[in-house]
């Protein structure tokens, strides 16, 4: 038999070193979902289905009620947001990666530089500064729009346009730039328009692609910051007419944060069935990614 | 003035450096146009120039006159796109777009510039072309393959093959024969030859057996200028210029 030598001991030292450290710090993730988990799940299954439909019950009360209008809340904050974010973002980020004319490049140079702050900022900042600016023009805009007011959906999703649509722009712009330039030349050469060559090169980019948007998803349904003084949070289902746009809103990451403050123990249930639902949602959208991107790779793999 | 390309004092800089520093050149239709020079005087760039490709690049600053099929390519109402419609370009690097299947590649082209009225018609075509490119025979099992499982040799080919689905009316081809075996390289220089029925073809290359094969005229490009250009017999028997001479009896370049 023969005696370990002394790199034999080390690696074995340093593989049990790394599983340690990799437990560690893993530990406290797994963990968190556990907690999420039980806790939430409890709670939904409990009071399941009306948890995702009634409005919350009062303080203090023996029943816990529902996350209803929150749940609606960032489906309409999400969606909308999303709907505007991503042509936005698409479209800006194919302008300034396909600049040709000087100028052009130029407002490129200054797009990315804009947008790479508007990443620092603190997005509680980002609500604040839409906050700011709706409160002041609100008693123009009223003069035509009578029920406008500055907290409201529309608020809200103009504050997640601001979080998520810059991260989205610099994936793509950066998957554009990092194009070789004999590929793009390749395309521009027969012919292409901008537009069609923007196409043909989005399509070549599509992993980058889909990876941006649905993380662009994520963070909006997980953003609460930008959202106090925005979205503002409620209750209640808003009433469903035209200025449904001008009212406040709730959502899950509000519900997670009043109600987990709140110190009424049916409320507190209620911050955890917000969070699991949350997570639910992040899981999903996580899932949905994976399974289109192996779904285009198998897509590749079945042409050959 | 009837050239199929006709350039006056064309003077190029990239980042602030000239490439071209006064080029001037007449191409008359339906020729084989060869341009020879040793590496790095400019043969890829005035290609470029010539489509506009060169907008891709920053810091480029081109002054000077370039007309081709008459078309004026740097007045300021001209619409680049249209001119590489009618100027087809096969790049000294074969560049496939790697993630379109080699049916695509091929057909891209047509379809950008609505070339074709049905599906069929495409087939036609891209079977057309890539026979043309000699290189049928060899994809015509696995249209639907990416590009970019091809070997060397068959990007070249392929490239060749999306530049004539285009159908352009002049046909720039740097290298084009660079990675290819002597059997293909015969055939694409037979296509060359036969392709002059239709357009008019600048043949970039460094290879002057080749150029007094398959061109009617050649040119010589130094440092950026073209030092001499004629018919080809009589610039291989006769050189102008002492550097042109040196550089056919393979002295240097
Ligand atoms: N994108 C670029 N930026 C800066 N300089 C460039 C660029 N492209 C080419 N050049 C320079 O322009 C000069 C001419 O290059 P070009 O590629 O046109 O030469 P060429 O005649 O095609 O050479 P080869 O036979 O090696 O292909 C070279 O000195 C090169 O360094
Ligand atoms: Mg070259």
């Amino acid at each position: 038999m023969r005696l370990p030598t002394s790199r034999a001991v080390k690696s074995t030292a340093l593989t049990a070193a790394v599983a340690l450290a990799f437990a560690l710090s893993v530990a406290p993730i797994l963990h968190l979902m556990a907690t999420v988990v039980y806790r939430g799940a409890t709670v939904v299954v409990r009071n399941f289905p009306s948890i995702l439909f009634d409005i919350p019950a009062a303080p203090g009360d023996h029943q816990v009620g529902g996350i209803g209008p929150h749940i609606l809340g960032t489906a309409l904050l999400t969606s909308i947001a999303f709907a505007i974010g991503v042509p936005i973002s698409l479209l800006a980020a194919v302008f300034t990666a396909e600049a040709i004319r000087r100028w052009e490049r130029m407002v490129g140079r200054w797009t990315r530089l804009l947008v790479h702050m508007m990443l620092e900022f603190p997005t509680i900042v980002i609500g604040l500064a839409v906050y700011g600016v709706m409160a002041s023009i609100t008693p123009f805009v009223r003069a035509f729009v009578p029920g406008f007011r500055p907290f409201s959906l529309l608020s809200g999703v103009v504050a997640l346009v601001l979080v998520a649509a810059p991260y989205m722009y610099l994936q793509i712009e950066d998957g554009l730039k990092s194009v070789p330039q004999h590929v793009r030349e390749a395309i521009y050469s027969l012919g292409a328009s901008r537009f069609v060559a923007s196409l043909v090169l989005l399509r070549y980019l599509k992993s980058t692609v889909y990876a941006a948007l649905s993380i662009a998803l994520a963070r909006m349904v997980s953003e609460t910051a930008a959202l106090f003084f925005t979205a503002f949070g409620s209750n209640v289902y808003p009433p469903l007419d035209t200025d449904s746009l001008f009212r406040p809103v709730g959502s899950l990451t509000l519900a997670v944060y009043t109600f987990g403050l709140s110190g009424y123990e049916n409320w507190i249930e209620l911050s955890w069935a917000a969070s699991f639902m949350l997570l639910l949602l992040c899981l999903t959208l996580f899932g949905l990614t994976k399974l289109l991107l192996r779904g285009e790779r198998r897509g590749l793999r079945g042409l050959r | 003035m009837d050239y199929a390309v006709y350039v006056k004092d064309l003077w190029v800089s990239i980042g602030g450096r000239e490439i071209l520093k006064g080029v001037n050149l007449e191409v008359p239709r339906n020729v084989v146009f060869a341009v020879m020079g040793p590496s790095g005087s400019g043969k890829s760039t005035l290609l470029r120039t010539l489509n506009r490709i060169l907008d891709l690049y920053e810091g480029v600053s081109v002054r000077g006159r370039v007309v081709v099929e008459g078309i004026d390519v740097y007045d300021s109402r001209t619409d680049p796109p249209a001119v590489r419609r009618l100027v087809g370009m096969v790049f000294q690097m074969p560049n496939p777009i790697p993630n379109l299947s080699i049916y695509d590649n091929v057909a891209l082209g047509p379809k950008i510039n609505k070339l074709v009225r049905s599906r069929k018609e495409l087939d036609e075509l891209v079977r057309w072309a890539l026979e043309k490119a000699y290189l049928w025979n060899e994809v015509e099992d696995r249209l639907d393959a990416p590009a970019s499982k091809l070997s060397g040799g068959q990007q070249q080919r392929l490239c060749i093959a999306r530049a004539l689905a285009m159908k352009p009316r002049v046909l720039m081809m740097d290298e084009p024969t660079s990675n290819l075996d002597a059997v293909a390289t015969a055939e694409i220089e037979k296509l060359i030859i036969e392709l002059k029925r239709d357009v008019t073809v600048i043949l970039v290359t460094h290879n002057s057996f080749q150029a007094s094969r398959v061109a009617d005229h050649v040119a010589f490009m130094y440092d950026g200028q073209i030092l001499e250009v004629g018919p080809t017999g009589r610039v291989f028997t006769r050189p102008a210029h002492k550097l042109t001479e040196r550089y056919i009896t393979g002295k240097f370049g």
